[in-house]
This record gives structure tokens, C-alpha cells and sequence, in this order.
């Protein structure tokens, strides 16, 4: 085959590929509704689908074989590289229509994630994931596959101004306790975003990595680089976590906990089980130990001032939180390049605190929701245990009415499930706290009941007066 | 006895722990919400619609309950288009508890019936009763009709129950939905069993 044919032959391969995910974009199934973000990343993706092929239709028909064929060639890869990119986005997003996700959940998240300096534009696409975990693709880098098409392709569409892309388990949609997660997800974005907080820590990861090694024979470039991507890997996933707390409180804590078994690191007495607690204190090279983590949940919790309002004897949920601080820096291992992962870990533990700081200077400005649940959070789980939606409630003075926020209705909602489902089910007409099946169907119900709490304060707060 | 407006407010404000207290979240606009003797309830956002298929009819001695509907949620701002003599199932957005001693019925919008539009068909609430209320939605004009969410679409009327009993539980099948529910028929062979009916076996009508 001639190379101008082969040029021709490619083209209308990569073209034939696009079609198949444009028609992907709008093959949505009838009667579905997306969040206005997901709906414009699947538009945005169309119309640069619109516009690719477009510049592909303007390949000459016939390529000179001199230093032009090179020049095709690489765009055609380029594109192609692009695409297969951003093919991965477009189901997953397109299955995760508001019937399948947390709608209301996400929306009360926001409106909180907004209230933060820098942010009040923000919004994010979901989509589902296959795996059982939680995760938001670097805005940055979907910017700069976009980008890379827009410099090749006349009148491309600009990506999405402000826009995040949060990827959520499949089975998870109506689930409103696991998806306290999301915060840790939202924060990511933010960390990507807010080039000030790595930019401020980096230094500080730099300087505790050469205090570690002091005295050491000096580390080659490579291991520096990879000590460095160890560190700020940590780094980000403990920020996450502090940022997610900070956002909904305790409840993030707690779905943490239930997402990674943390129950199994305790014995019938409510103590620490020695045999379950190491596979939770080992460190990987992408995440800390996640016991290392629920003790720096505890110390945000603690200076939050959210602790004393959980008892230990409540729930084994609390008993976790509280044991974790037990652990020593000791206690946690990383095996990842022998003497070089111990090292790592002392340079690590050693800038935790300039987490925490970091943490403080961005969220500070906003309030975290403990004053509204210390005087509301009894009544909203009066409401709860009652089988009633929590969302309007009369003051104690009877004058005035208060619309719990998402984060006293989410917290309540939680430590009643972790503490009293019991009480609930044990009001209701034969069901038997004692049954599997009956206390799983009223969770279902008690988030629902949340769910609905979160959606009706959204309604009530953004009302004209009348 | 009906409840007036005035009655109705005055149960609003008491605590849940009060037998007697009234519980209708969100209420919207309120200082428009209520008519002398009438709440307006809004048209919430998910509704289920019916299917014929997988069989061509409906079965209340099966329990297939979510099969034969399909799920749609109509956001804020978007509407629901119901053709001419098609029926849906929709719920109101408030949340409601009623009072123990209070029943309720929930009636049409006379501005939304004169469109042809029937919202329920099973009206009643009963006392101590806790959920948005499932609406049997049944367009039976000649032609279709839109339906706004978040829009006020039946008045809800509240009557006093003499000698109230108050009971021990929670109970009813129907308990704190806050969504459409589908109907859940209980023990229906037991029950045609009881008066000395054997249910029929069901044939199906071969293509």
C-alpha cells in the first residue's frame, strides 16, 4: 500500500473510532436525567468529537511522501492517543444519570465545597467505577489532553471551565453513609487546583527527607525522586482526609472506617486485637497506613472540637478512632526499599503537623457545623428515630423554625445508625432489631430519610421570602 | 372535625414528642401554602411509570413489585410529559406526619383538575401516619400534559378524630417513603384462602 493510502487508510480509522464514541455521548437511555456538570463534559466531548472529525476530513486527499507525511503522522497519533484517553470517561459517565448517584448528597456536598475560598465555581462530572473505591481523575491532567487537541484542531471547544470528575462506586448510588466519602475526593480536586498548598509543602517534604538521611551515605537522584513521589503521595491522601472532615465532620471518619474493615483490628473486650491491627499499619507506596490515618482523623477531631461529643462506649466505630491513638510512630511499617521505607516514614511523621497547617489556612474561613449540631443533632435523630424527615424542626421556644444543614443531619444520621438502630426498629411493628434483614432495611431507610433531609434543605434555604 | 389553618399552624410548632404534633417538610412559601381549612402539597421529583411488559398484566398475588414500573426522576425546572389517559405514580414533595388524633385527605387542585388531571385515587391518610404520599396521577383528558415538579398539585385537608387511640408501634406497610412506593400486597392467597377462595393458577395468553 502506497503511504499516502496508508495516511488515508488511518484516517478513516481514527474518524470511524470517533463516531462510535460520539454516538456513545448521546446513546443515553430515555428518561434519564445527569448533573448539569456530567451533562456538559459529555457535550463538550461531543462537540470536540464534532470538531476532530471535521479537521480530519480536511486531511489533504492525496499526502506528498516528502516531510508532510511525518507531520500527518504525528497528529493522527496525537489524536488517537487523546481519544483512547478520554474514551474511558464517556460510559461510566453516561451510566451514572441521577437515578444511580447520591444526588442530594452531592449537591449539599458542594454547596459546603463552594463556601471555600476559590471554589465558588466549581463542579464536578460523576461516574461510576467498577471497583469498590472512590476517586477523582486529576483535573489537570484531562485539561491537558484537551489542551493537546486544541492545538491541533482549528476551533476546538475549550474544556469545562472548573470542573471536576469524581468517580463513585456502581452499586453505591442510593447509599448515603459510604458516600461521606466523597469529600476526600472533592479535596483532591481542591489539592490539584490550589497550586499554593503543594507548593508550600513540597519544601518542607524536601527538608525532612535530607534531616532523615543526615548522616547517611547521599541518595542518588533516582531515589530521591522516588522517596519524593512516596512522600507527597502520602502527603496528599492525609490533606484529603483532614480537608473531608473539616467539610462533614466525624461521618467522613466513619465511613473510612467501614470501607476499610477497620472493626477487625479490635478483640472482644473492645481492645486492640494484636493480630488484626498489621495489615492495617502498613504503609504502600501510594496511600498511608490506613490506621496512621483514622490517628490523624482523631487529632483533627480532637482540636475540632467533634470528639466529646461521641462516647466510646456507643459504638465500636468510636472505640477504632479512639484506640488509634495508642499507636506510636513505631507501630507502622512500610517495607517498600528495605532501610530507604523506615527512613521515608521518619521524614514523613515529621512534616504530618504542616499537613495539618495547610489544612487550617484553607479551611478555616469556613464554619465547621459543630456549633449547628451540638444544639440540633438530638432533635434530628428525635426526628429519625420517630421515622420522620429532619428537615424542618420548631424551635425549643416554639417562635422560630431550624432547617438542619446536611452536616448536623449527616452526622446525627450516622451515630444514630452506629448507636441506636436498635431504639428505631425496636418502635416499629414486628421487626426484630435481631434481624440481619430487618436492620439492613431500615439503614436503607434512615439514609433515605437523610437523603431527603439534605435535598429539602437545599429547597428551604434557597427560597424567596413569601 | 376539619382543622383550620390557624389549628393546623398552631400543631406545626409543637415538639415530636407531642402526640399531637404536625410535621409537613418543606413547606414551601408557606405564608401561601395554607387556605382556610387546605395545605397546598407540591409535586415532587421521582415518579414510576407503569410497563406492560415483561407480562401483560398485573398480578397482585405476585410480589413483582418494582418490576412493572419503570424509575424516572424529573428534576427541578424540567417537566414530565404524561399523555393522553396514561397513569403514573408520583409523590408529593412534603414529607408528612400527621398528629394521632388528625386524619387527612389529599384532593385534587381544583385549577389542576380542570385540566383533567387526577392525582389520587386512594385519598385517605391516616392518623400518626409518616411519608411524602404516593399519588395514583392518571391524565384522563384527550390530551397530553405537563407535569411540573415542585408546582402545587393537591390540597391536603386535616379532620380531627374523636376518641383517638394511640398506638404502641409504628406500623403500615407504607412507612416514611419518600418516594413513590409501588403497591405492596400482602398475603392476598392467604387472604382469599381465609374466606375459603383457592386462587386460580394463572394462565398465560400465548403470542
Amino acid at each position: 500500500m502506497a503511504a499516502v493510502d496508508e495516511i488515508r487508510h488511518d484516517t478513516a480509522s481514527l474518524y470511524r473510532f470517533i463516531n462510535s464514541v460520539c454516538a456513545s455521548c448521546d446513546s443515553r437511555e430515555a428518561g434519564r436525567t445527569y448533573p448539569p456538570a456530567s451533562d456538559d463534559l459529555l457535550a463538550y466531548i461531543r462537540e470536540l468529537g464534532d470538531c476532530t472529525r471535521l479537521f480530519l476530513e480536511t486531511f489533504p486527499a492525496t499526502v506528498p511522501l516528502d516531510s508532510s507525511y511525518n507531520f500527518y503522522r504525528q497528529k493522527l497519533l496525537t489524536l488517537r492517543s487523546c481519544w483512547f484517553e478520554l474514551h474511558q470517561y464517556i460510559k461510566p459517565t453516561a451510566d451514572a444519570h441521577t437515578l444511580s448517584l447520591p444526588g442530594p448528597l452531592i449537591e449539599g456536598l458542594l454547596r459546603r465545597f463552594r463556601q471555600l475560598p476559590g471554589f465558588a465555581d466549581s463542579r464536578f462530572a460523576v461516574f461510576h467505577i467498577e471497583k469498590l473505591n472512590y476517586l477523582q481523575v486529576v483535573a489537570s491532567g484531562v485539561r491537558a489532553i484537551a489542551g493537546q487537541m486544541a492545538s491541533i484542531i482549528p476551533n476546538a471547544p475549550s474544556f469545562p471551565s472548573n470542573l471536576g470528575l469524581l468517580g463513585i462506586p456502581y452499586s453505591q448510588g442510593s447509599s448515603v453513609f459510604l458516600n461521606c466519602l466523597i469529600p476526600h475526593e472533592m479535596a483532591h480536586f481542591a489539592y490539584g487546583e490550589n497550586g499554593a498548598i503543594r507548593a508550600a509543602l513540597l519544601p518542607r517534604l524536601a527538608s525532612s527527607l535530607t534531616r532523615a538521611f543526615a548522616g547517611l551515605p547521599p541518595l542518588d537522584p533516582q531515589n530521591i525522586a522516588l522517596l519524593m513521589d512516596w512522600l507527597e503521595s502520602w502527603t496528599e491522601e492525609v490533606f484529603c482526609d483532614l480537608f473531608a472532615i473539616w467539610l462533614v465532620g466525624p461521618c467522613y471518619s466513619f465511613a473510612f472506617i467501614e470501607i476499610f474493615d477497620l472493626t477487625n483490628i479490635l478483640d472482644s473486650a473492645g481492645g486492640l486485637n494484636s493480630f488484626g491491627t498489621s495489615p492495617y499499619s502498613e504503609f504502600f507506596p501510594s496511600h498511608p497506613s490506613s490506621l496512621f490515618r483514622i490517628k490523624q482523623h482523631l487529632a483533627l477531631l480532637e482540636r475540632l472540637d467533634w470528639w466529646p461529643q461521641f462516647n466510646r462506649t456507643k459504638s465500636h466505630y468510636y472505640k477504632v478512632l479512639e484506640l488509634s491513638n495508642s499507636l506510636v510512630d513505631g507501630h507502622f511499617a512500610f517495607s517498600k526499599g528495605q532501610n530507604m521505607g523506615t527512613k521515608a516514614l521518619e521524614a514523613f511523621f515529621d512534616v504530618v503537623p504542616a499537613i495539618h497547617e495547610q489544612v487550617n489556612l484553607l479551611m478555616s474561613s469556613l464554619d465547621t457545623g459543630l456549633a449547628e449540631y451540638k444544639v440540633s443533632h438530638h432533635a434530628v435523630q428525635e426526628y429519625l428515630k420517630n421515622g420522620v424527615v429532619p428537615s424542618t424542626i420548631p424551635s425549643i421556644e416554639h417562635s422560630t423554625k431550624v432547617f438542619p444543614s446536611p452536616v448536623t443531619v449527616l452526622n446525627a444520621a450516622y451515630s444514630l445508625y452506629l448507636e441506636s438502630l436498635d431504639t428505631l426498629i425496636s418502635g416499629i411493628a414486628n421487626q426484630d432489631p435481631s434481624s440481619i434483614r430487618d436492620r439492613q432495611k431500615w439503614a436503607e431507610k434512615l439514609e433515605s430519610w437523610a437523603s431527603k433531609a439534605i435535598e429539602d434543605h437545599g429547597l428551604l434555604i434557597s427560597q424567596k421570602a413569601g | 372535625m376539619i382543622l383550620s389553618r390557624t389549628e393546623a399552624q398552631e400543631r406545626l410548632k409543637l415538639p415530636l414528642s407531642d402526640l399531637r404534633s404536625l410535621v409537613i417538610t418543606p413547606l414551601l412559601q408557606e405564608g401561601s401554602a395554607f387556605s382556610t381549612d387546605a395545605i397546598d402539597l407540591r409535586l415532587g421529583t421521582h415518579f414510576l411509570l407503569p410497563q406492560i411488559p415483561p407480562r401483560p398484566f398485573s398480578d397482585p398475588t405476585e410480589d413483582r413489585r418494582d418490576s412493572n414500573y419503570l424509575k424516572v426522576n424529573v428534576p427541578f425546572g424540567d417537566y414530565l410529559v404524561v399523555q393522553a389517559h396514561q397513569t403514573v405514580l408520583g409523590a408529593t414533595l412534603e414529607f408528612i406526619k400527621l398528629p394521632f388524633d388528625v386524619a387527612g385527605q389529599i384532593l385534587t387542585k381544583s385549577s389542576v383538575a380542570r385540566t383533567f388531571v387526577v392525582i389520587e385515587t386512594a385519598p385517605w391518610i391516616h392518623p400518626s401516619y409518616r411519608g411524602c404520599l404516593t399519588l395514583e396521577i392518571a391524565n384522563v383528558s384527550n390530551a397530553p400534559i405537563l407535569l411540573y415538579p415542585g408546582l402545587p398539585i393537591g390540597q391536603l385537608i386535616l379532620l380531627e378524630v374523636l376518641n383517638p387511640v394511640k398506638e404502641p408501634k409504628l406500623g403500615g406497610r407504607y412507612l416514611g417513603p419518600v418516594y413513590p412506593e409501588p403497591p405492596a400486597f400482602e398475603n392476598v392467597r392467604k387472604n382469599l384462602e381465609a374466606i375459603g377462595v383457592e386462587p386460580a393458577s394463572i394462565k398465560i395468553p400465548r403470542a
